[in-house]
């Protein structure tokens, strides 16, 4: 006997609960941004530096919970990041706001400083979520710290409100550079968790740590900052691309060896599959939105620039990014890679991402140059 | 045979090959090495020997290299391949026969769960259909054995297996279309100062968004009737340019057959050409000028009387004395105003040869914004000067018109007061003139551009926001206890699945 039920919606989530906490949600964001912008005291850049502030709060609890296992901490920590996301709610209302009061309102997504406080807004609302989700606390310990350091080291770009060029004035602002940044946020886990992936699998492996991981690790520590400090200020010109290109080569080689010299960490982690597939998931959300996000960018040229299409520093960038993570999903889906391989190819894969944000904003020439401030 | 060629074409392994390839050449075309230069351009900068090598390499223009150029179409060939090679058998494992019944194989295998209650059967079922539900199911199949065994089976997702085939159907729409674009399209700018006309761009170097040497005649013309740019209205960023625009004529065969206004991130399109504001500058003259005509004598009479009162001010020997003179040299400020105003006011326009005053015929000769560096002219700082010819009393000659006061007099002292011409004339207002700048484009295949990326974006969505699942359960009476059974199938997420699973039924059973 067969027979086929159809089933229906019996029981369902208490949404009257759900609604009341956004409601003082809402409500609370409101009236700080109320209060901020009525006061004319309190501006956006305070409220990022105090987000920034929280955030880091938040990090070394997160590092604290990730060491000594204390669930209450770890709440608290947890409790502490949404706090600092709210504050940074608010501070990007209040960023709009004040430049509505300017009289050239403007989104607070539209320059390098907006953008460093934009992202890690973004970046740790996604978090939460896969926190959530996977109810699992390690990857704030290595996230957390990563977003206070953008939202404080933000304040060293120039955090004026200034207007707008006239080409950046259109609607396809919102929608593409909401979506490039979906994309980074998601790019990011996916990173972060391939990283903990290969260190979580040397400490299965057991491998032995010689020396030689340890002094790898030290120099090419050492090496990464001298390079990176020399392509950071360096003049741009071939010398600096060379640079940059040791440069890269011995931040790659520098997580090579962390994976070794961390593995103790490993212990700590959650089981390879579970972080392999957080790695997978990040990207199968972010990959069809950074294809929205090219598509929509490329829709803005055909109507800025005079083409949908321009071998534009950026453009490419993005491109090269979307081909890596395009390799990845097809060594992971069908290629029977092993997890190291797709783990390497996510980490190369944020390490172009890097280039593609910051590289270009502020190295390379080109039609995306407004971003440099 | 054709089967097995497929196959090697569209192995992953190559095709991810393409894709790291694909990227890595990239990188070159997108640092510092300026795209499309001239050779000249880098011989200077890195010598003949590294120019050389990048002229040979193909480095100054990667994207249209032929090595770039194959990856693509290598690309092309392996995304049809592999779909052609890898999507049947998809298909089938999606919409093909499943046995509904949890078999043996499934029910031994570890990951299912297993198990006992004492609860009657009615009950268990009640609660499985629950939990099926929560787990995100919509709908389950039920069997019933004879012996009471109760069979569930539920599905879901399975038009996430076709995200395959419309990501890659869309990837093939959209590399036709760049295809296309790539061989005929057309980029290029064209200067046009207000007023004026062209019918031609100045290509931009393959690679490059400068214009080379290439001349591209357009099938139309292009003629701007004005120029204007839109200020923030903002009192602290007061001058800041919104958005500048302008009223273009399309006009072929000697008829307009498009009007409109570009702006920026507001082309116009015409017969598949795009049309798009993209620059502006100062051609160095005036648009247009507001000129006051005054009587020479009379100008005189009240700069001599003011020298007068100043020169007594100076020499003022008590308070009183020199606030009575201050009075009167307001009075007199006050008289040089109304003198100007009462002024006649002629209009100079640029499309205008002559200005009509009185009866007299002025014709322009020559007219600047800045005398004295037009280049100073981009950084908004004006010196205004127009020069016309003037017939007086049967004689001609040349009349300087400036802005200065100082300037304008002595112009006047030197060159017209000697033919007794009564006036003096100044410019007080006056418009800058502008040259448009205009990128006009044609892109066939961008229709293309936008369907097929819409299909890989929607095909991108299906493959990853949906998820093929299936849970199978059986449910046993051996008399004491009631056996379940779960088994389950995630095409992707299957750890999170699994989790969800095992957190799920806890509150069950």
């Amino acid at each position: 006997m067969e027979e086929i039920i159809v089933l229906k919606n019996k029981h369902r989530n208490n949404y009257l609960e759900a609604f009341i906490v956004s409601l003082l949600i809402v409500g609370l964001v409101s009236g700080l941004t109320a209060l901020s912008i009525l006061s004319g005291k309190i501006s956006n850049v305070l409220i990022f530096q105090i987000a920034g502030f929280i955030y880091g709060i938040s990090a070394l609890l997160y590092i604290f919970q990730f060491f000594f296992k204390n669930e209450k901490v770890g709440k608290i920590a947890t409790l502490t990041a949404f706090l600092g996301w709210l504050t940074s709610t608010v501070g990007l209302f209040v960023r709009g706001i004040e430049s509505y009061n300017l009289g050239i309102f403007h989104p607070p997504w539209t320059n390098l400083y907006e953008s460093l406080m934009f992202f890690p807004w973004l970046a740790v609302g996604l978090y939460l979520y896969i926190e959530k989700e996977y109810k699992t606390r390690f990857i704030g310990a290595f996230f957390l710290p990563i977003v206070a350091f953008l939202v404080i080291w933000g304040h060293k770009f120039n955090t004026d409100i200034n207007p707008l060029v006239p080409a950046l004035r259109s609607y396809w602002l919102y929608l593409h550079v909401i979506a490039s940044f979906i994309g980074y946020a998601g790019f990011t886990v996916a990173f972060g968790s391939s990283f903990a992936y290969l260190i979580k699998e040397n400490f299965k492996e057991d491998v032995k740590v010689t020396p030689l991981h340890i002094g790898g690790f030290i120099l090419s520590g050492i090496m990464s900052l001298v390079f990176g400090y020399l392509t950071l200020h360096g003049a741009k010109d071939i010398k600096t691309l060379i640079f940059g290109i040791i440069f890269v080569v011995v931040l790659i080689s520098f997580l090579y060896f962390a994976t070794f010299v961390l593995k103790p960490i490993g212990k700590a982690l959650p089981t390879e599959n579970i972080l392999s597939e957080i790695a997978f998931k990040a990207v199968a959300i972010s990959f069809p939105i950074w294809t929205a996000s090219i598509m929509l960018g490329g829709a803005w040229a055909n109507e800025a620039w005079g083409s949908y299409w321009s071998w534009d520093p950026k453009e490419t960038w993005a491109l090269i990014v979307w081909l890596f993570f395009a390799a990845y999903i097809h060594g992971k889906t069908i290629g029977k890679w092993k997890g190291k391989t797709s783990a390497w190819i996510a980490v190369a894969g944020f390490i172009m991402l890097l280039i593609c944000y910051f590289g270009v904003n502020l190295y390379f020439p080109g039609l995306h140059s407004y971003a440099t401030e | 045979m054709l089967k097995k060629i497929v196959s090697i074409l569209g192995n992953v392994k190559l095709g991810v090959g393409y894709l790291i390839a694909l990227a890595l050449l990239s990188v070159l075309g997108s640092t510092y090495i300026k795209q499309g230069e001239t050779y000249v351009t880098y011989y200077k900068e890195y010598g003949e020997f590294f120019a050389k090598i990048i002229w040979m390499t193909y480095l100054n223009n990667v994207f249209h290299a032929w090595y770039y150029q194959l990856l693509i179409v290598l690309v092309a060939v392996a995304v049809i391949a592999a779909t052609i090679d890898r999507f049947p058998s998809i298909y089938k494992t999606a919409y093909g026969k499943v046995e509904k019944k949890m078999t043996e194989g499934l029910q031994k295998k570890p990951s299912t769960i297993k198990i006992s209650t004492k609860e009657d059967i009615k009950t268990v079922f009640d609660k499985m259909v629950s939990f099926l539900q929560d787990i995100g199911f919509k709908k389950a199949e039920v069997i019933k054995e004879n012996s009471g065994e109760v069979y569930i089976y539920a599905e879901k997702g399975r038009e996430s297996r076709l995200g395959m085939l419309v990501t890659h159907i869309g990837i093939v729409v959209f590399l036709v279309g760049a295809f296309i674009g790539s061989v005929l399209g057309v980029r290029g700018q064209i200067e046009i100062p207000e007023s004026e006309k062209a019918d031609y761009i100045r290509k931009y170097r393959e690679g490059s968004l400068v214009p080379g040497d290439e001349i591209y005649k357009l099938p139309f013309e292009i003629y701007v009737k004005r120029f204007w740019l839109d200020f923030y209205d903002s009192k602290e960023f007061a001058g800041a340019v919104k958005s500048y625009n302008s009223d273009i004529d399309i006009i072929e065969n000697g008829k307009v057959v498009k009007n409109g206004i570009v702006k920026v991130n507001e082309p116009i399109d015409y017969n598949g050409y795009r049309i798009f504001q993209t620059s502006y500058g100062k051609t160095g003259e005036m648009k247009e000028a507001d000129i006051v005509v005054v009587e020479y004598k009379k100008l005189i009479d009240i700069i001599e009387k003011s020298q007068l009162l100043n020169n007594q001010l100076a020499q003022a020997k008590d308070d009183q004395n020199s606030a009575q003179i201050e009075k009167q040299l307001r009075d007199l400020q006050r008289q040089t105003v109304e003198f100007f105003n009462n002024g006649k006011k002629i209009k100079y326009r640029f499309n205008e040869k002559s200005i009509f005053f009185d009866g007299n015929q002025l014709t322009v000769i020559n007219q600047t914004l800045n005398y004295k560096n037009p280049a100073l002219v981009q950084q908004d700082v004006y010196d205004p000067l127009l020069i016309v010819k003037v017939s007086y009393n049967g004689k001609e000659f040349n009349m300087p018109i400036a802005a200065d006061p100082n300037v304008g007099i002595a112009a006047y002292e030197r060159f017209v007061k000697p033919y007794n011409f009564p006036y003096i004339m100044f410019i007080e207002k006056f418009e800058p003139r502008y040259f448009t700048g205009l990128q006009v484009s044609y892109f066939p295949g961008t229709t293309l551009i936008w369907i097929g990326t819409v299909i890989v974006v929607l095909g991108t969505m299906l493959a990853f926001y949906t998820v093929h699942r299936r849970v199978w359960i059986k449910i046993s009476d051996n008399g004491q206890n009631r056996e379940v059974y779960i088994a389950s199938y995630s095409q992707k997420f299957k750890e999170s699945f699994e989790e969800k699973i095992r957190e799920t039924i806890k509150s069950y059973l």
